[in-house]
Protein backbone atom coordinates (compact mmCIF):
# COMPACT_ATOMS: atom_id res chain seq x y z
CA UNK A 1 0.00 0.00 0.00
CA UNK A 2 1.39 3.46 -1.09
CA UNK A 3 0.63 6.74 0.61
CA UNK A 4 -1.49 7.08 -2.67
CA UNK A 5 -3.65 4.05 -1.91
CA UNK A 6 -7.34 4.88 -1.89
CA UNK A 7 -10.58 3.60 -0.44
CA UNK A 8 -11.82 2.16 -3.59
CA UNK A 9 -9.05 0.13 -3.56
CA UNK A 10 -9.52 -1.61 -0.46
CA UNK A 11 -11.98 -4.38 -0.14
CA UNK A 12 -15.09 -1.54 0.87
CA UNK A 13 -18.09 -4.17 2.47
CA UNK A 14 -21.65 -4.44 2.06
CA UNK A 15 -23.90 -2.63 4.66
CA UNK A 16 -27.06 -3.07 6.00
CA UNK A 17 -29.20 -0.09 5.47
CA UNK A 18 -32.56 1.00 7.43
CA UNK A 19 -34.97 3.55 6.67
CA UNK A 20 -35.90 6.06 9.16
CA UNK A 21 -38.90 4.83 9.77
CA UNK A 22 -38.06 1.34 10.49
CA UNK A 23 -39.32 0.25 13.83
CA UNK A 24 -37.15 -1.58 16.15
CA UNK A 25 -37.94 -5.07 15.31
CA UNK A 26 -37.07 -4.56 11.63
CA UNK A 27 -33.55 -3.21 12.96
CA UNK A 28 -33.35 -6.27 15.06
CA UNK A 29 -33.87 -8.37 12.12
CA UNK A 30 -30.65 -6.44 10.90
CA UNK A 31 -28.79 -6.72 13.59
CA UNK A 32 -29.17 -10.52 13.55
CA UNK A 33 -26.96 -10.46 10.21
CA UNK A 34 -24.87 -7.61 10.94
CA UNK A 35 -23.33 -5.66 13.56
CA UNK A 36 -24.36 -2.39 12.35
CA UNK A 37 -26.72 -0.39 10.35
CA UNK A 38 -26.37 2.74 8.47
CA UNK A 39 -29.91 5.07 8.54
CA UNK A 40 -30.56 5.99 4.88
CA UNK A 41 -33.51 8.23 4.28
CA UNK A 42 -35.30 8.12 0.94
CA UNK A 43 -33.32 10.71 -0.46
CA UNK A 44 -30.15 8.55 -0.16
CA UNK A 45 -29.12 10.43 2.49
CA UNK A 46 -26.74 8.98 5.39
CA UNK A 47 -28.91 10.04 8.51
CA UNK A 48 -26.37 8.13 11.15
CA UNK A 49 -24.89 5.21 12.06
CA UNK A 50 -26.33 2.38 14.52
CA UNK A 51 -24.14 -0.46 16.08
CA UNK A 52 -25.74 -2.98 18.27
CA UNK A 53 -23.81 -1.35 21.88
CA UNK A 54 -25.63 1.23 20.65
CA UNK A 55 -29.30 -0.25 21.28
CA UNK A 56 -27.15 -1.70 24.21
CA UNK A 57 -26.49 1.07 26.03
CA UNK A 58 -29.82 3.10 25.26
CA UNK A 59 -31.48 0.08 27.50
CA UNK A 60 -29.22 0.30 30.03
CA UNK A 61 -29.72 4.23 30.33
CA UNK A 62 -33.15 4.14 30.19
CA UNK A 63 -34.24 1.67 32.11
CA UNK A 64 -35.70 -0.84 29.73
CA UNK A 65 -33.03 -3.33 30.19
CA UNK A 66 -35.65 -5.23 33.25
CA UNK A 67 -38.47 -5.50 30.13
CA UNK A 68 -35.79 -6.36 27.80
CA UNK A 69 -34.88 -9.23 30.06
CA UNK A 70 -38.64 -10.04 30.47
CA UNK A 71 -38.90 -10.51 27.16
CA UNK A 72 -36.07 -12.66 27.00
CA UNK A 73 -37.17 -14.80 30.02
CA UNK B 1 -48.66 -49.21 28.15
CA UNK B 2 -45.30 -48.93 29.96
CA UNK B 3 -42.29 -48.48 28.59
CA UNK B 4 -39.39 -50.99 30.65
CA UNK B 5 -35.86 -49.59 29.87
CA UNK B 6 -34.25 -52.16 31.22
CA UNK B 7 -35.34 -54.22 28.43
CA UNK B 8 -34.96 -55.32 24.86
CA UNK B 9 -38.12 -53.61 22.85
CA UNK B 10 -38.78 -55.32 19.40
CA UNK B 11 -40.09 -51.71 17.43
CA UNK B 12 -40.12 -47.95 18.39
CA UNK B 13 -43.98 -49.17 18.75
CA UNK B 14 -43.67 -50.40 22.41
CA UNK B 15 -41.79 -47.11 23.17
CA UNK B 16 -44.76 -45.28 23.21
CA UNK B 17 -46.25 -43.67 26.60
CA UNK B 18 -44.63 -44.37 29.49
CA UNK B 19 -43.59 -40.39 29.63
CA UNK B 20 -42.12 -38.81 32.31
CA UNK B 21 -43.55 -36.16 35.15
CA UNK B 22 -41.52 -33.49 36.06
CA UNK B 23 -42.00 -30.69 38.88
CA UNK B 24 -41.83 -27.60 37.34
CA UNK B 25 -40.92 -25.73 39.85
CA UNK B 26 -38.91 -22.52 38.08
CA UNK B 27 -41.60 -21.89 35.83
CA UNK B 28 -44.23 -22.04 39.18
CA UNK B 29 -42.31 -20.43 41.39
CA UNK B 30 -44.41 -18.26 43.86
CA UNK B 31 -47.56 -20.42 43.04
CA UNK B 32 -49.22 -21.71 46.72
CA UNK B 33 -49.10 -25.43 45.34
CA UNK B 34 -46.96 -27.90 43.38
CA UNK B 35 -47.12 -28.04 39.39
CA UNK B 36 -46.04 -31.16 38.12
CA UNK B 37 -45.67 -31.44 33.66
CA UNK B 38 -46.26 -34.69 32.34
CA UNK B 39 -43.56 -34.70 29.55
CA UNK B 40 -45.70 -36.38 26.62
CA UNK B 41 -43.44 -34.60 24.14
CA UNK B 42 -41.04 -37.46 25.19
CA UNK B 43 -42.51 -40.09 23.23
CA UNK B 44 -40.97 -41.06 20.30
CA UNK B 45 -42.25 -39.27 17.65
CA UNK B 46 -42.07 -36.07 19.71
CA UNK B 47 -45.87 -36.05 20.62
CA UNK B 48 -49.03 -37.43 22.70
CA UNK B 49 -50.31 -38.32 19.79
CA UNK B 50 -47.91 -41.24 19.10
CA UNK B 51 -50.36 -43.48 21.48
CA UNK B 52 -53.17 -42.86 19.48
CA UNK B 53 -51.25 -43.36 16.25
CA UNK B 54 -50.36 -46.65 17.51
CA UNK B 55 -53.26 -47.65 18.82
CA UNK B 56 -55.41 -47.05 16.33
CA UNK B 57 -53.22 -48.98 13.70
CA UNK B 58 -52.85 -51.98 15.90
CA UNK B 59 -56.67 -52.20 16.82
CA UNK B 60 -58.01 -51.58 13.33
CA UNK B 61 -55.51 -54.67 12.63
CA UNK B 62 -56.71 -56.78 15.41
CA UNK B 63 -60.18 -56.60 14.19
CA UNK B 64 -58.94 -57.34 10.47
CA UNK B 65 -59.92 -53.92 9.10
CA UNK B 66 -56.92 -52.73 7.92
CA UNK B 67 -54.11 -55.08 6.15
CA UNK B 68 -49.71 -54.47 5.31
CA UNK B 69 -49.97 -52.72 1.70
CA UNK B 70 -53.09 -51.33 2.25
CA UNK B 71 -53.35 -47.32 2.14
CA UNK B 72 -54.30 -44.93 5.44
CA UNK B 73 -55.45 -41.34 4.93
CA UNK B 74 -55.39 -39.24 7.84
CA UNK B 75 -56.42 -35.19 7.82
CA UNK B 76 -54.31 -34.19 10.73
CA UNK B 77 -51.97 -30.94 12.14
CA UNK B 78 -49.51 -33.00 12.11
CA UNK B 79 -49.03 -35.21 14.83
CA UNK B 80 -51.02 -37.57 14.74
CA UNK B 81 -49.74 -38.04 10.95
CA UNK B 82 -46.04 -38.74 12.80
CA UNK B 83 -47.76 -41.38 14.74
CA UNK B 84 -49.71 -43.01 12.34
CA UNK B 85 -46.63 -42.85 10.37
CA UNK B 86 -44.23 -44.13 12.67
CA UNK B 87 -46.79 -47.37 12.92
CA UNK B 88 -46.89 -47.54 9.19
CA UNK B 89 -43.74 -47.08 8.59
CA UNK B 90 -43.08 -50.50 10.61
CA UNK B 91 -46.04 -52.41 10.08
CA UNK B 92 -45.54 -51.58 5.88
CA UNK B 93 -48.61 -49.22 4.98
CA UNK B 94 -48.67 -46.80 2.58
CA UNK B 95 -49.38 -43.34 4.71
CA UNK B 96 -51.00 -40.24 3.01
CA UNK B 97 -51.60 -37.12 5.04
CA UNK B 98 -53.52 -34.11 4.61
CA UNK B 99 -52.00 -31.22 6.11
CA UNK B 100 -53.87 -27.99 6.74
CA UNK B 101 -51.19 -25.28 5.46
CA UNK B 102 -50.76 -22.80 8.79
CA UNK B 103 -48.79 -26.54 10.05
CA UNK B 104 -45.19 -26.04 10.45
CA UNK B 105 -42.93 -27.09 7.57
CA UNK B 106 -40.97 -29.21 10.04
CA UNK B 107 -44.15 -31.59 10.47
CA UNK B 108 -44.34 -32.32 6.66
CA UNK B 109 -40.23 -33.03 6.60
CA UNK B 110 -40.76 -35.06 9.24
CA UNK B 111 -43.65 -37.17 7.74
CA UNK B 112 -42.24 -37.25 4.38
CA UNK B 113 -38.84 -38.19 6.50
CA UNK B 114 -41.39 -41.21 7.68
CA UNK B 115 -42.36 -41.80 4.12
CA UNK B 116 -45.35 -40.40 4.24
CA UNK B 117 -47.27 -38.43 1.55
CA UNK B 118 -48.43 -34.68 1.97
CA UNK B 119 -51.13 -32.74 0.66
CA UNK B 120 -51.63 -29.33 2.18
CA UNK B 121 -54.84 -27.99 2.19
CA UNK B 122 -56.18 -24.02 2.78
CA UNK B 123 -55.69 -23.61 6.67
CA UNK B 124 -59.20 -20.99 6.61
CA UNK B 125 -61.42 -23.97 4.48
CA UNK B 126 -64.53 -24.82 7.24
CA UNK B 127 -63.80 -28.45 8.26
CA UNK B 128 -67.06 -29.71 6.12
CA UNK B 129 -66.03 -27.86 3.08
CA UNK B 130 -64.49 -30.48 0.36
CA UNK B 131 -61.06 -27.97 0.25
CA UNK B 132 -60.65 -28.95 3.98
CA UNK B 133 -57.88 -31.14 5.39
CA UNK B 134 -60.87 -33.28 6.26
CA UNK B 135 -62.77 -33.17 2.94
CA UNK B 136 -59.60 -33.73 1.00
CA UNK B 137 -59.10 -36.58 2.96
CA UNK B 138 -62.74 -38.17 2.16
CA UNK B 139 -62.25 -37.17 -1.50
CA UNK B 140 -58.70 -39.97 -2.01
CA UNK B 141 -60.54 -42.61 0.21
CA UNK B 142 -62.84 -42.53 -2.78
CA UNK B 143 -60.73 -43.17 -5.12
CA UNK B 144 -57.91 -44.74 -4.20
CA UNK B 145 -58.27 -48.82 -3.45
CA UNK B 146 -57.83 -50.50 -0.33
CA UNK B 147 -57.31 -47.06 1.75
CA UNK B 148 -58.84 -46.12 5.24
CA UNK B 149 -59.37 -43.16 7.12
CA UNK B 150 -58.88 -44.30 10.93
CA UNK B 151 -60.34 -40.70 11.61
CA UNK B 152 -59.21 -39.71 15.35
CA UNK B 153 -62.23 -37.35 14.98
CA UNK B 154 -64.26 -40.12 15.37
CA UNK B 155 -62.17 -43.38 16.54
CA UNK B 156 -63.11 -44.74 20.07
CA UNK B 157 -59.47 -45.76 20.36
CA UNK B 158 -58.33 -41.66 20.19
CA UNK B 159 -59.61 -41.46 24.13
CA UNK B 160 -59.13 -44.98 25.43
CA UNK B 161 -55.40 -44.77 24.63
CA UNK B 162 -55.67 -41.94 27.19
CA UNK B 163 -58.39 -43.58 29.14
CA UNK B 164 -55.81 -46.63 29.44
CA UNK B 165 -52.68 -45.17 28.99
CA UNK B 166 -52.17 -41.51 29.70
CA UNK B 167 -54.76 -41.17 32.58
CA UNK B 168 -53.21 -44.65 34.38
CA UNK B 169 -49.73 -43.77 34.29
CA UNK B 170 -50.54 -39.67 35.56
CA UNK B 171 -52.86 -41.37 38.66
CA UNK B 172 -49.54 -44.04 39.23
CA UNK B 173 -46.83 -41.09 38.93
CA UNK B 174 -49.05 -38.64 41.32
CA UNK B 175 -49.53 -42.15 43.70
CA UNK B 176 -53.21 -41.18 43.50
CA UNK B 177 -52.94 -37.45 45.04
CA UNK B 178 -53.51 -34.81 42.62
CA UNK B 179 -56.19 -32.15 42.70
CA UNK B 180 -56.34 -30.52 39.33
CA UNK B 181 -55.22 -32.08 35.67
CA UNK B 182 -55.25 -29.36 33.06
CA UNK B 183 -54.90 -30.69 29.34
CA UNK B 184 -55.11 -28.48 26.01
CA UNK B 185 -57.77 -29.96 23.67
CA UNK B 186 -57.54 -30.64 20.10
CA UNK B 187 -59.28 -33.63 18.72
CA UNK B 188 -60.25 -33.53 22.08
CA UNK B 189 -59.70 -37.61 22.65
CA UNK B 190 -57.13 -36.77 25.00
CA UNK B 191 -58.69 -34.71 27.49
CA UNK B 192 -62.28 -37.15 26.83
CA UNK B 193 -60.49 -40.12 28.05
CA UNK B 194 -57.91 -38.56 30.58
CA UNK B 195 -61.17 -37.08 32.01
CA UNK B 196 -63.40 -40.41 31.81
CA UNK B 197 -60.77 -42.29 34.35
CA UNK B 198 -59.78 -39.42 36.49
CA UNK B 199 -62.84 -38.80 37.32
CA UNK B 200 -63.69 -42.61 38.24
CA UNK B 201 -60.86 -42.69 39.92
CA UNK B 202 -60.65 -39.61 41.75
CA UNK B 203 -63.99 -37.51 42.02
CA UNK B 204 -62.83 -34.31 43.28
CA UNK B 205 -60.38 -34.15 40.91
CA UNK B 206 -60.57 -30.68 38.62
CA UNK B 207 -60.35 -31.19 35.48
CA UNK B 208 -59.77 -28.23 33.10
CA UNK B 209 -59.90 -28.06 29.45
CA UNK B 210 -57.46 -25.28 27.81
CA UNK B 211 -58.76 -23.76 24.50
CA UNK B 212 -57.81 -21.34 22.45
CA UNK B 213 -59.22 -17.99 21.35
CA UNK B 214 -60.86 -18.34 18.03
CA UNK B 215 -62.05 -22.03 18.58
CA UNK B 216 -65.23 -23.20 19.96
CA UNK B 217 -64.56 -26.35 21.88
CA UNK B 218 -65.14 -24.59 25.00
CA UNK B 219 -68.08 -23.28 23.83
CA UNK B 220 -69.72 -20.90 21.28
CA UNK B 221 -67.79 -18.00 20.43
CA UNK B 222 -66.28 -16.05 17.51
CA UNK B 223 -64.19 -18.66 15.22
CA UNK B 224 -60.94 -17.22 13.98
CA UNK B 225 -57.04 -17.96 13.12
CA UNK B 226 -54.46 -18.35 15.60
CA UNK B 227 -50.66 -19.54 15.71
CA UNK B 228 -50.41 -21.89 18.29
CA UNK B 229 -50.44 -25.29 16.44
CA UNK B 230 -52.34 -28.57 17.55
CA UNK B 231 -55.24 -27.51 19.80
CA UNK B 232 -59.02 -25.80 19.00
CA UNK B 233 -61.49 -26.73 16.59
CA UNK B 234 -63.84 -24.49 14.59
CA UNK B 235 -66.34 -28.09 15.04
CA UNK B 236 -66.58 -30.20 18.06
CA UNK B 237 -64.99 -34.03 17.19
CA UNK B 238 -67.33 -36.56 18.16
CA UNK B 239 -64.15 -37.99 20.33
CA UNK B 240 -64.60 -35.05 22.07
CA UNK B 241 -66.13 -36.30 25.43
CA UNK B 242 -67.08 -32.59 26.89
CA UNK B 243 -69.04 -34.55 30.06
CA UNK B 244 -66.40 -34.66 33.04
CA UNK B 245 -64.56 -31.59 32.45
CA UNK B 246 -65.25 -29.38 34.87
CA UNK B 247 -64.59 -26.01 32.89
CA UNK B 248 -62.43 -24.69 30.50
CA UNK B 249 -59.68 -22.15 30.74
CA UNK B 250 -59.57 -19.59 27.01
CA UNK B 251 -55.56 -18.71 25.95
CA UNK B 252 -54.28 -16.78 23.53
CA UNK B 253 -51.18 -17.07 21.32
CA UNK B 254 -49.14 -14.67 23.29
CA UNK B 255 -48.61 -15.70 26.50
CA UNK B 256 -48.97 -19.30 25.25
CA UNK B 257 -45.90 -19.25 23.33
CA UNK B 258 -44.56 -16.72 26.14
CA UNK B 259 -44.75 -19.62 28.83
CA UNK B 260 -43.30 -22.13 26.16
CA UNK B 261 -40.59 -20.34 26.08
CA UNK B 262 -40.17 -19.93 29.43
CA UNK B 263 -40.40 -23.92 29.64
CA UNK B 264 -37.57 -24.12 27.20
CA UNK B 265 -35.26 -21.74 28.79
CA UNK B 266 -36.17 -22.53 32.33
CA UNK B 267 -37.07 -25.93 32.73
CA UNK B 268 -34.85 -27.48 29.60
CA UNK B 269 -38.15 -28.74 28.67
CA UNK B 270 -38.02 -28.71 24.91
CA UNK B 271 -41.58 -28.65 24.20
CA UNK B 272 -43.62 -26.76 21.81
CA UNK B 273 -46.57 -23.66 21.29
CA UNK B 274 -49.70 -25.79 22.84
CA UNK B 275 -47.20 -26.97 26.27
CA UNK B 276 -47.19 -22.41 26.74
CA UNK B 277 -50.85 -22.47 26.34
CA UNK B 278 -51.38 -26.02 29.02
CA UNK B 279 -48.83 -24.40 31.54
CA UNK B 280 -50.33 -20.70 31.07
CA UNK B 281 -53.63 -21.96 31.94
CA UNK B 282 -52.31 -24.32 34.59
CA UNK B 283 -51.17 -21.76 36.41
CA UNK B 284 -53.51 -19.81 36.44
CA UNK B 285 -55.55 -23.28 38.20
CA UNK B 286 -53.02 -23.39 40.38
CA UNK B 287 -53.10 -19.75 41.90
CA UNK B 288 -56.24 -20.49 43.69
CA UNK B 289 -55.17 -23.77 44.87
CA UNK B 290 -53.74 -24.21 48.37
CA UNK B 291 -50.13 -25.44 49.93
CA UNK B 292 -49.66 -29.02 49.28
CA UNK B 293 -52.23 -29.42 45.98
CA UNK B 294 -51.39 -30.70 43.12
CA UNK B 295 -51.68 -29.73 39.45
CA UNK B 296 -50.96 -31.63 36.56
CA UNK B 297 -50.53 -30.66 33.13
CA UNK B 298 -50.07 -32.53 30.09
CA UNK B 299 -46.94 -30.93 27.53
CA UNK B 300 -47.96 -32.40 24.53
CA UNK B 301 -45.64 -31.74 21.66
CA UNK B 302 -41.77 -30.99 21.32
CA UNK B 303 -39.68 -28.58 19.84
CA UNK B 304 -39.04 -29.82 16.70
CA UNK B 305 -41.54 -28.56 14.97
CA UNK B 306 -41.42 -25.11 15.92
CA UNK B 307 -37.58 -24.26 15.42
CA UNK B 308 -38.83 -22.07 12.37
CA UNK B 309 -41.43 -20.91 14.44
CA UNK B 310 -42.24 -19.30 18.28
CA UNK B 311 -38.80 -20.32 19.17
CA UNK B 312 -36.98 -18.42 16.71
CA UNK B 313 -36.87 -14.71 17.95
CA UNK B 314 -36.70 -13.11 14.21
CA UNK B 315 -40.50 -15.18 14.17
CA UNK B 316 -41.75 -14.12 17.31
CA UNK B 317 -40.72 -10.43 16.60
CA UNK B 318 -42.30 -10.24 12.81
CA UNK B 319 -45.34 -11.80 14.44
CA UNK B 320 -45.48 -8.93 16.83
CA UNK B 321 -45.01 -10.94 20.23
CA UNK B 322 -42.40 -9.14 21.37
CA UNK B 323 -43.51 -5.64 20.62
CA UNK B 324 -45.92 -4.80 23.96
CA UNK B 325 -42.95 -4.68 26.02
CA UNK B 326 -40.07 -3.65 23.86
CA UNK B 327 -42.01 -0.37 22.45
CA UNK B 328 -38.52 1.67 21.57
CA UNK B 329 -40.06 3.47 18.43
CA UNK B 330 -38.79 3.85 15.06
CA UNK B 331 -34.94 3.87 13.70
CA UNK B 332 -35.38 7.59 13.75
CA UNK B 333 -36.51 8.22 17.60
CA UNK B 334 -33.48 5.55 18.49
CA UNK B 335 -31.16 8.22 16.32
CA UNK B 336 -32.44 10.90 18.36
CA UNK B 337 -32.49 8.89 21.39
CA UNK B 338 -28.42 8.66 21.74
CA UNK B 339 -25.85 11.33 21.90
CA UNK B 340 -25.62 13.77 19.33
CA UNK B 341 -23.20 12.83 16.43
CA UNK B 342 -21.98 13.25 13.07
CA UNK B 343 -21.67 11.23 10.26
CA UNK B 344 -18.54 11.04 9.32
CA UNK B 345 -18.12 9.33 5.42
CA UNK B 346 -15.53 8.85 2.79
CA UNK B 347 -15.49 9.37 -0.71
CA UNK B 348 -14.01 6.34 -2.70
CA UNK B 349 -11.34 8.56 -4.25
CA UNK B 350 -10.21 9.55 -0.80
CA UNK B 351 -6.59 8.19 0.30
CA UNK B 352 -6.49 5.54 3.05
CA UNK B 353 -3.60 7.79 4.76
CA UNK B 354 -6.63 10.44 5.26
CA UNK B 355 -8.91 7.97 6.30
CA UNK B 356 -6.63 6.57 9.33
CA UNK B 357 -6.11 9.99 10.13
CA UNK B 358 -10.16 10.02 10.34
CA UNK B 359 -10.06 7.04 12.52
CA UNK B 360 -7.43 8.35 15.50
CA UNK B 361 -9.38 12.15 14.76
CA UNK B 362 -13.07 10.74 15.60
CA UNK B 363 -12.25 7.49 17.82
CA UNK B 364 -14.45 5.50 15.54
CA UNK B 365 -13.90 1.86 13.88
CA UNK B 366 -15.95 2.37 10.81
CA UNK B 367 -17.24 4.52 8.01
CA UNK B 368 -19.70 4.89 5.62
CA UNK B 369 -17.81 5.13 2.03
CA UNK B 370 -19.93 7.56 -0.62
CA UNK B 371 -19.62 7.29 -4.56
CA UNK B 372 -20.55 10.35 -5.68
CA UNK B 373 -23.12 11.24 -2.84
CA UNK B 374 -24.68 7.51 -2.86
CA UNK B 375 -23.68 5.01 -0.43
CA UNK B 376 -21.29 2.97 -1.42
CA UNK B 377 -20.59 0.34 1.65
CA UNK B 378 -18.16 0.78 5.20
CA UNK B 379 -14.95 0.66 5.70
CA UNK B 380 -13.60 -0.63 9.12
CA UNK B 381 -10.33 -0.13 10.82
CA UNK B 382 -10.20 -4.13 10.14
CA UNK B 383 -10.25 -3.76 6.44
CA UNK B 384 -7.56 -1.07 6.85
CA UNK B 385 -5.49 -3.30 8.93
CA UNK B 386 -6.10 -5.95 6.28
CA UNK B 387 -4.91 -3.46 3.56
CA UNK B 388 -1.79 -3.13 5.03
CA UNK B 389 -0.74 -6.50 6.08
CA UNK B 390 -1.78 -8.12 2.68
CA UNK B 391 -2.24 -5.52 -0.10
CA UNK B 392 -5.35 -4.38 -1.40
Amino acid sequence: MTPETTVAEVAVRRVSTIAPHANSSQLMDVFDRDEVALVVGDDGAVQGLLAKLDLIELLNDSGLRASLEKLRS
Amino acid sequence: MTVAWNKIHDSVIDLVGGTPMVRLSRVGRGLPCELLGKCEFLNPGGSLKDRIGVRMVLEAEREGRIKPGDTLIEPTSGNTGIGLALAAAVKGYRMIITLPEKMSHEKQVVLEALGAEIIRTPTEAAFDSPESHIGVAKRLKEVIPNSHILDQYSNPNNPLAHEEGTAVEILEQCEGRLDAVVIAAGTGGTIAGVSRRIKRELPNCQVIGVDPIGSILAGPGPIHSYKVEGIGYDFIPDVCDRSHIDRWIKTNDYDSFKVARQLIRHEGLLCGGSSGAATWAAMQVAKDMKPGQRVVVLLPDNIRNYLTKFVDDGWMRRQGFFRPEWSLGTVADLLRSLKPRPVISVNLTDRVKDVVDLFKTHGISQMPVLDAGRLSGILTESDVLHCLLNGP
